[in-house]
């Protein structure tokens, strides 16, 4: 056996049960594929993200905002207002900001890398205090959704309004690679 | 957050995708012994010099991959800095990691 994995498992002996002891502790195989490695990294780090679709009447907007309220309120979600950050991003002259405004002025839309670039800036700076997110007027388009989970988060839940009628439904996503739209 | 593993478990490759997909900076502490001339320094001495580093940092948020070496920089550490987030214990079968040597011209 090589040298360097004999003096790993070495130091190890003492030293991994000391931090599963005194800290936030877990093992990863990484003798799976990576695909299924990172999936079980992002389990441990990335925050509680639920994706409210907007309201298909007047009844199911007002279900929205009171569902956005008490999430808020109540359980320490915070509610990304995508129009808000990107006024906020703006007055603060963040390079973020100057680089959408430049895309406004030339009168091109702002593509979802740039705000998937500053919501991962908001999500994860604040970690792992604060882990959970709502998003209410983002994604739009399949394009932003995939964006965004491939490279910022995986959306845990999507709640929606179902068909005509004034109810709100909660759907457990492992589907959001579609159009979102079309699944409700 | 600590990332730890035997060679070629993984760790620099798992850690950079992390660090893209979260906004955070990785450090090899490997490296930065060697890169600081700390090779021949004891446990308290380089561990502080990581700490001073981590305190300059522009990002909050770090990956240390190779770090702890030992208990003694473990405990050291948690005395004197942050408590890590997370600490990610790569296990990999020493089969595999003997192969992915091969590989990379290591074995």
């Amino acid at each position: 056996m090589s040298q360097k994995i004999k003096s790993f498992y070495h130091s190890a002996k003492e030293l991994l049960p000391f931090l599963e002891k005194s800290t936030n502790f877990v093992t990863i195989n990484t003798d799976q594929s990576l695909d299924k490695t990172m999936e079980d990294v992002y389990d441990q780090v990335e925050p509680t993200i639920i994706h409210i679709r907007p309201g298909a009447t007047q009844a199911t907007e007002t279900l929205k905002r009171e569902i956005t309220e008490k999430l808020s309120k109540d359980h320490g979600f915070m509610d990304l207002d995508i129009g808000s950050l990107i006024r906020d991003e703006n007055e603060r002259k963040t390079q973020i900001g100057r680089d959408m405004l430049k895309m406004v002025q030339s009168n091109k839309v702002i593509p979802a890398s740039m705000i998937v670039r500053m919501l991962k800036k908001i999500i994860y700076n604040g970690q792992p205090l604060c882990n959970k997110f709502i998003l209410s007027s983002f994604p739009d388009m399949i394009e932003q959704a995939k964006e965004f989970e491939n490279s910022c988060s995986r959306i845990k839940a999507i709640i929606y309004s179902s068909g005509g009628s004034d109810t709100i439904e909660i759907k457990n996503n492992n589907l959001s690679l579609h159009n979102l739209d079309s699944l409700f | 957050m600590f990332m730890l593993g035997p060679h070629a478990s993984g760790k620099s490759h798992i850690g950079s995708k992390l660090a893209e997909r979260t906004n955070m900076n990785m450090i090899n502490f490997i490296e930065f012994v060697s890169s600081n001339n700390l090779g021949d320094a004891d446990d308290e001495t380089v561990t502080t010099a990581l700490i001073s580093k981590l305190s300059k940092e522009v990002k909050p948020r770090v990956i240390l991959e190779n770090f702890p070496q030992n208990i003694y920089q473990a405990k050291f550490f948690l005395r004197n800095c942050k408590q890590p987030s997370n600490v990610f214990s790569l296990k990999c079968s020493k089969e595999v990691c003997q192969e992915r040597m091969t590989i990379l011209g290591e074995g």
